[in-house]
Parts: structure tokens; sequence; C-alpha cells
């Protein structure tokens, strides 16, 4: 019998704690080294693409899948904002929950099978604070103590052990990059996009009064790069330089020779911004990117959310769609996966604005072809909660294990300091 | 020693300041000499600051408000000082002290926290070059610090290291003495109780007009020091009042106590000389120096009794190796060098608002920020890693980026003037019949400062002169070529890997 593979090992292991075993905390940098070796001969990771969706501020996630079991308690304790039942979409043939109308754009994808609800995500002792919980949500470290480490994105470590460090775009922050891109050995570029879902600034941009010096002024630097520099020191500064030009190139051919029969809504920066992701990854093969990061913000409805968090939901579900039938029509759905994630959920009651103040536990949605649809983890209750907030059941860094370990290829444990099992959500 | 005495000035001012013009390295820095140069760039009260200069950032309608402060009115406010400061070195050392000291808004982050920060950042441009002992001092007591640390949770009977920890890894004795005998973990831990108790007082500002060129408010004003705060304050009953025994001696110290026994106790007190004089060479000079240079910088260090004038003095006249080949344009600028100095060198007054990137990611691909340095927002408490690390492919495009927004900045406008085309080449002497060599040569002089080599050279002078269609066609300094291709030109050599060093 041939020696095992380390996602045989792993899941081994998994069926270990599974039966109620608590393994040890693995030692990382003896795990590290075999570990990279033996996934190079495993399948896991190759040419998959995780895009990870950030709704900044805190998605109200029982606003998001409205927990029509518990309806009554629901509508009481949200007397301003409580969706109305008979608007809620069945979801999965639940009984127990829907979703809200303003994602129906979604409802398809989620009929298909194609969509993971995980409900009640989250980790202990919760912190209300938008920046410590993206934080920790970032870093995938909950320990509030932790600094240098803690301040490392959970994919910048699996990058560090995993990825590509000798390609620019191996993994690319729209936008700009998030602290989940970061870590020492990982390699991370940021690519704003504009209106029309093009890499603005991730090229070498020209005087824009003077178009026509463009080609002289490009032809001379790329003309001066070729030429040797004299000290070791420059050389490497010039290699980067490179690799920026030729990178912003590649980039800057993926985003051409992109064409589609998909409209995105117009208009809008976060459709844009996926529009730019679609160019990108049909690009892959060459492009070689894992990892795609997007944020859209406005989630903090303290105020307002009645008419605020609806347009929120339609702007994701409508970008989001958009950008699943794209990568149906350019044939990589099949390679792609999809993460929603929210620092927080927000408090069961609702407040005196028509809004909703800052809350804990709250749902995290996985989309693509490869994802088996359904609900993971179980309704949050309404009435046992703490301080007014949901208690989580579902650890957050079991979604990244499972991501992990079953998408991106690589080693869950070494890269979370710590084994958090899998959830079963990939197929 | 193989370079000349103006390569060696022109270098001493790249290092000790941002970079000078080679008129003004010519007509007044050799003129006056080295001696005087430095004593100059150290002795800088004497030299009469911009009176342009305001004094506070501007935090709305011309006004100083430090509730209203936010990341962006702050930033700028340093940028533009460090942009047109007639005493650069204390520019450069406020940079320094904010890498060292390396505090972040990411944590600094309770409600008006950002006031902490400008704070941090005044005290650390009062004591730029003053004693280290003062400096350290003043960071025992520095809010931000306080929070950054969490020294506000050092409490008796059950102590939080962090600061302790970090006052001797990172601020004095370095890491490697802790394998050489130069503290213990018990070390840390009894000094730890020292600062119990120093914590910041909330609800106390320092009044408005608390200014960099005005008295400092004392910092103590704002946090609460034992045993100077009423026996009843909770400071007080916070703080452990019984002996300490650190580095053998046994005391009931206090956290200045604790300053004092590192730069007094030996080996303590060489450990740390040699620790910040060889980070002062690394900063100035270049990286992993000789055993022999750390030994003379730090044996100047306690000479002087940790008086940070008297080492870079010594540092940028007696230091041999400073002007040596191995120093001279070694080091990667950091983005914050890298914008200051293209300012200054091209005589612009650029709008600095935004430059920073208001969040980390940030949409702007032009920030400093996008390129790997938001100033307040260091990655972790050992500041930037700096040298290659500032070299990614997007951090080299946001270089690039800004530096075409540099160059193609037109604005007259007071307080946001682009850069004007005639005053710049009337530094460099060039007339209306000036050649694309001449004009090539003076803007690699000007921006680069050592030579290029022949072939890319010509590069230049071809790109010059080609017209649209890519033909070389005659060339004439006329306002047109003024206003595209010697733009241009600035925007190709500050693209330069060269110009990335300095």
């Amino acid at each position: 019998m041939s020696k095992p593979t380390r996602r045989e090992f792993i899941k081994t292991s998994m069926g270990a704690m599974g039966a109620g075993l608590t393994l040890p905390v693995l030692n990382r940098t003896a795990m590290g080294t075999t570990l990279v070796k033996q996934i190079a001969d495993d399948a896991v990771g190759q040419g998959n693409i995780l895009v990870i969706v950030e709704l900044a501020g805190g998605n109200d996630g029982l606003n998001t899948i409205v927990p029509l079991q518990q309806y009554d308690i629901y509508a009481s304790l949200r007397t301003r904002i409580a969706i109305a039942k008979d608007q809620v979409l069945p979801l999965f043939g639940s009984t127990t929950m829907g979703l809200t109308p303003n994602l129906s754009a979604l409802k398809p994808l989620a009929d298909a099978g194609k969509m993971a609800v995980i409900q009640a995500v989250h980790y202990p002792t919760p912190n209300l604070s938008h920046d410590s919980s993206r934080t920790i949500y970032y870093s995938g470290i909950p320990d509030p103590s932790v600094s240098a480490i803690g301040r490392t994105g959970w994919i910048g470590r699996h990058s560090a052990l995993f990825g590509n460090a000798s390609n620019s775009l191996d993994t690319v922050g729209i936008g700009g990059v998030s602290p989940t891109l970061y870590a020492s050995g990982a390699t991370v570029s940021g690519i704003g996009a504009d209106a029309q879902g093009n890499a603005a600034g991730y090229q070498f941009s020209t005087d824009p009064q003077f178009a026509g010096d463009r080609n002289n002024q490009v032809a001379a630097a790329r003309a001066m790069d070729a030429l040797t520099s004299s000290k070791p020191y420059i050389d490497f500064v010039e290699t980067t330089e490179t690799a920026a030009f030729n990178s912003s190139d590649l980039v800057a051919q993926a985003t051409a020779a992109y064409t589609s029969t998909v409209t995105y809504p117009a208009n809008e920066s976060f459709a844009a911004g996926l529009k730019l992701i679609a160019k990108l990854a049909t690009a892959t093969p060459t492009l070689g990117t894992r990892v795609y990061y997007i944020s859209l913000g406005g989630f903090d409805t303290h105020a307002n959310q009645v008419t605020d968090q609806p347009l929120l939901h339609q702007r994701v579900a409508a970008g989001l769609k958009a950008f699943y039938d794209d990568l149906v029509a350019h044939g990589i759905a099949d390679k792609t996966l999809i993460m929603i994630w929210s620092e927080f959920g927000r408090r069961v009651a609702d407040n005196a604005s028509d809004g909703s103040d800052h809350g804990t536990a709250n749902n995290l949605y996985v989309l693509g072809n490869k994802v088996k649809g359904g609900v993971y983890g179980s309704d949050p209750s309404l009435t046992d909660l703490t301080a007014g907030n949901l208690k989580f059941k579902v650890d957050f860094r079991q979604v990244y294990s499972t991501i992990i370990q079953d998408w991106l290829g690589g080693d869950p444990v070494a890269v979370l300091s710590g084994n958090f099992g899998n959830l079963g959500f990939i197929l | 020693m193989s370079a000349s005495a103006f390569d060696r000035m022109a270098h001493l001012l790249r290092r000790a300041g941002f970079g000078a013009r080679p008129d003004e390295i010519s007509n007044v820095y050799l003129k006056q000499g080295f001696e005087a140069t430095v004593e100059q760039l150290v002795n800088y009260e004497q030299v009469a600051e911009d009176s342009s200069l305001p004094a506070q950032p501007d935090t709305g309608g011309g006004n100083f408000d430090i509730t209203q402060l936010d990341l962006d009115d702050f930033s700028a406010w340093w940028l533009d000082r460090m942009i047109r400061t007639k005493r650069p070195l204390q520019e450069r050392m406020v940079l320094f002290w904010h890498d060292h000291f390396a505090t972040s808004v990411s944590k600094v982050n309770v409600p008006n926290g950002l006031k902490y920060l400008y704070w941090q950042n005044l005290l650390e441009r009062q004591y730029a070059t003053g004693n280290f002992r003062d400096l350290l001092k003043g960071i025992n007591r520095d809010p931000a610090m306080l929070w950054w640390l969490d020294n506000y949770l050092n409490i008796k009977g059950s102590p939080n290291e962090n600061y302790a920890r970090e006052l001797m890894e990172i601020f004095t004795l370095g890491f490697d003495a802790s394998q050489a005998g130069g503290y213990t973990e018990a070390d840390v831990q009894q000094a730890a109780r020292a600062f119990t108790g120093w914590g910041i007082r909330r609800g106390v500002d320092v009044p408005a007009e608390n200014a960099p060129n005005g008295p400092l408010t004392d910092p103590a004003q704002t946090v609460d020091i034992p045993p100077n705060t009423p026996n009843t304050s909770r400071a007080s009953q916070n703080h452990d009042y019984t002996n300490k025994t650190v580095y053998g001696v046994t005391q009931n110290f206090n956290g200045d106590d604790i300053v004092d026994l590192i730069l007094d106790h030996e080996p303590q007190r060489t450990f740390a000389a040699k620790m910040i004089g060889k980070k002062l060479f690394e900063y100035f000079a270049y990286e992993n120096p000789e055993p022999e240079v750390v030994d003379h910088l730090a044996a100047v260090i306690k000479r002087t009794n940790f008086d940070l004038k008297a080492v870079l003095r010594d540092l940028f006249l007696n230091t041999k190796a400073f002007y040596s080949d191995r120093a001279i344009y070694s080091l990667i600028k950091s983005p914050a060098y890298y914008v200051v100095s293209a300012a200054r060198l091209l005589q612009a007054s650029i709008q600095t608002r935004g430059i920073n990137g208001g969040n980390r990611g940030n949409n702007s691909t032009a920030t400093l920020g996008a390129m790997g340095q938001q100033l307040f927002n260091p990655p972790d408490v050992f500041g930037w890693p700096g040298g290659n690390e500032w070299s990614t492919t997007a951090q080299m495009l946001a270089r690039a980026n800004w530096a075409n927004n540099l160059a193609t900045n037109r604005s007259t406008t007071a307080g946001n003037t682009g850069i004007p085309i005639d005053t710049v080449l009337a530094a460099g002497s060039l007339g209306s019949n000036a050649t694309a060599e001449q004009v090539a040569d003076y803007f690699i002089s000007l921006l680069i400062q050592v030579p290029l080599s022949p072939s890319m050279r010509q590069v230049l002078v071809d790109y010059l002169k080609k017209n649209d269609a890519g033909v070389i066609s005659t060339f004439t300094l006329d306002t047109a070529t003024k206003n595209k291709k010697v733009r241009g030109l600035i925007h190709l050599l500050l693209t330069r890997p060269e110009c990335q060093n300095f």
C-alpha cells in the first residue's frame, strides 16, 4: 500500500475526530516540510479559483436567511425591520427558514444545489467592534492577545506554504488588498477595477494629456529594463519591475481578450469588480491566480435598514448572478468557488432608528458548481441569547478548513494552527 | 576613498535629508564644506524653519480641532512638512522613530485614538535628535504606546508583560541580547511590575495650542504615572510598590527607573548602545555593518551618554564606512522617502491629502498604502520590513503611477503646486537652446544622481527626440516640449529601478 497522501491523512484524522477524539495540535514545522511535497502529487486545488466576497459592516443575517420556524418571535423582536412572511422565498425545501426576496436573483443557484448556507457561524467570546471582528476573520485567529501572527491573513499563510510565490498574480485583491491575503512569503497584488471592469492602476500609466506619446514612454521604459544594471541591489528592483510590466501586460491582455454575452449591472462598482475577476479568471491558465478578494461595504445598517439593506442585497445578488453566468459561459464554473462572509451578524431585536445594532453569530454562504447545496449547521435560537445576541454553533475556522482542504489543496492544520474539522460542503 | 567630494556631499544630503539639487550641492553645500553642512543638518534648531509650514493639521476650514482629526488630515500635515521643511534630518529621524516605536492606528482605534498617534508624532519630533533616555521616558508614558502595547491592562497582581518585553526586545537591547546574557525572561516579568498602573487617564486632552514648534504639553497630563498620582487614584492602586529584581538589582523600581537601569547598568548599557548605534547606521548607511563600525558608534553613544546629536554628527563626519562604496546608493527608498524626495527635488508643493491612503487597501492605486507604507499603520510592532520587501510588482506600479501623477501635475494653485517646469529647468541652467542630451543628463543628475549606462542614457535622449509616430525628429526646448517630453522624461526617471535606490 502506498503512503497516504496528505489529504487522505487529514481525512483519516477528521474521521478520528468525528468519533469524539481530540487530536493534538500537530507540529507545524515538521508537517510543513513533508506536506508541500505530498500536496504537489495531489490533484486537489489544481487550477481551482477561490473568490472571497466580504460584506463589510456586518450584514444582517436574520434578514438574509429568515427564521420561518421562529417567525412570530422574529416579527415581535423586529417590529420595524422584519421581512413579511409571505415575501420570504422558499429555500432548499426547508420549513424552518427561507431567503430574503432581495436575493431572488440567486435563488436559481440555490434551487440547482449550487449554494450552501452555513448557519450560526462565529467564534467564542465575540467582539462587537468592526475592526476587531474583521481582524479575527481576516487572520483566522480569534485570540485577541495574539499580536504579530494575528496580523497575517489566513489566505496569506496558505499562500506562503502552498502558493506560487514567484507569480506576482498568485493572489489578487480587487481595489486594494485585504489583510486576509497578507503574510510573509505570500505574493499579493492589488488591482483596481474601473467602471468597465478593466484593470485601472495595474498598468504603467502615462500622461493622459498626451496619449500620442504613450507608446514612446512605454517603449523607453521597457528598453531600459532590458539593459543590464550595474549593481546587484538594482537588479532586484529591476527584476520586480520587469515582472510588473509583464504581469500588467498579462492583465491588460486578459481584459482585452475577454468577450462575454453576459450583461453585468451597469454603473455599479461591485459588479465592475466581479467583472474584472471574470476577465482575469477566464485567463487563469496564463495568470495562475488562485484567490481573488473583493469587498462591498455599507452593511452597517444602524438606521433605515428597510431601505438600505434591500438595495445592498439586490446589488450583491445581481452582481454575483451575472458573475456566475459569466463563469458558466466561459466554462470555468466548475473551477470557481465563491465564499461570502461578513464580520458579524446583527442584534436580534431591532433598534428605534429602523435599523439593527452590532451582533455576533451570522450565516455565511458558499456558491459554485462544486458546492454540495443545502444548509449546514442548525438554525440559531432567537430565544436562547447572550446579551440579545445569537449564540454561535459553527466555528468560522471550520469553514476555512473545509475550503483549504477540499478546494485550495493544503493543510488546514498548518494554516490555522489547529484542527477544526470539515463541514463537507464541497463535492 | 573613491567617491568625489561632490558625490560624497550628494550622498550625505540624500541620507541625512531627502536629497539636494546639483546646483544646491555645488553652490551652497560644497562651498561651506562638510563640517558646516553636518552642523546645519544636525543642529537644525539653528536653521529657521519655513514659516509657511502649518503648525498643526488642518481639520477643516484651516482650523485645528484635535477631536476632528482624521488620518488624511494628519498624514497630509506630516507629508507636507517632510516635503517643505528646512530641517530635513529632523523629519528623517521622526520617520526613524515612527518605525522604531512602530504604533499602528489599526489597534489604537479607540474613539478619537488618532490624537494619541498625533501626540506620539509630536513627541518623536521634539526628541528626534535629543537624548535617547528622554525619548524613552516620553515613550514610557505615551498614550498611544500605553494602548498599543496593552500597558493600560498591566496591573498589580496581574501584570501584562507586553510593554516591558518590547522595551527590551525591540526598543533598547534587541532580541540577540537575550541570547547573550543581556536579559532574561525573569527580567521582563520583573520589569513589567515596575510599569503596573501606568495607563491612560481618559477624557483628558492636551490643549489645542500644543504645537510642534512650541512647548510640548507634558504628556504626563494624559497618563497616570505612579507614584506621581494621588495615592487614592486608580493608577496608584494598580501599581506594585514592592521590590523588583531586574538584572540582579533589587529595588522598588518604577518604569522610568527601568529605562535608567537599561542605559546605566552593564552589560545592558553596552547592548543598548550597540543596538541603537547599529540601527541608526543601518538606517543611514547600509545593512549588516562590520562589528568594528558598531563598536565605534556604541563607544560614542556611551561616551556622550546617549546623546543622539553626538552620534549622528560622528556618523556623518568621522565614520568612514558611511562614505564607502558599500554605502553609496545601496539602500532602497521607503515609499515615504520616495514621495518626499521626488517632490522636494522637483520643487513641487503637491496636495498631500489622500496620498497616504485612507485605509489599508484603499481604492486608489497610487498611495503610500498601495506602495506598502501607510503612515501610522505599520504592520506590527517590528515596524515595516523594508528593503526588498518594498518591491512587489503592485508596489512598483503604485510608485510608477504616483510618479506619473506628480510628473503630470500642472497645477499652480497655492498649496497644490505641481512641478514648476520653468523653475526646475532654470535651476539646471537649461535654456531654449538646450539639447536633448543636456536635458537628459541634467534630469539624470537631479533625480538619480549617479550616471546611467551610455545605452540607457541614449534611450532617454531618443525618447526626448521622438514624435508621436516614434520617429526621431528635431529637439527644441520650447513650451510644448517642456510640457510633454520633459514631464515624460521625469516620469521615466522616477520609475527607473535606479531611482528606487538612494
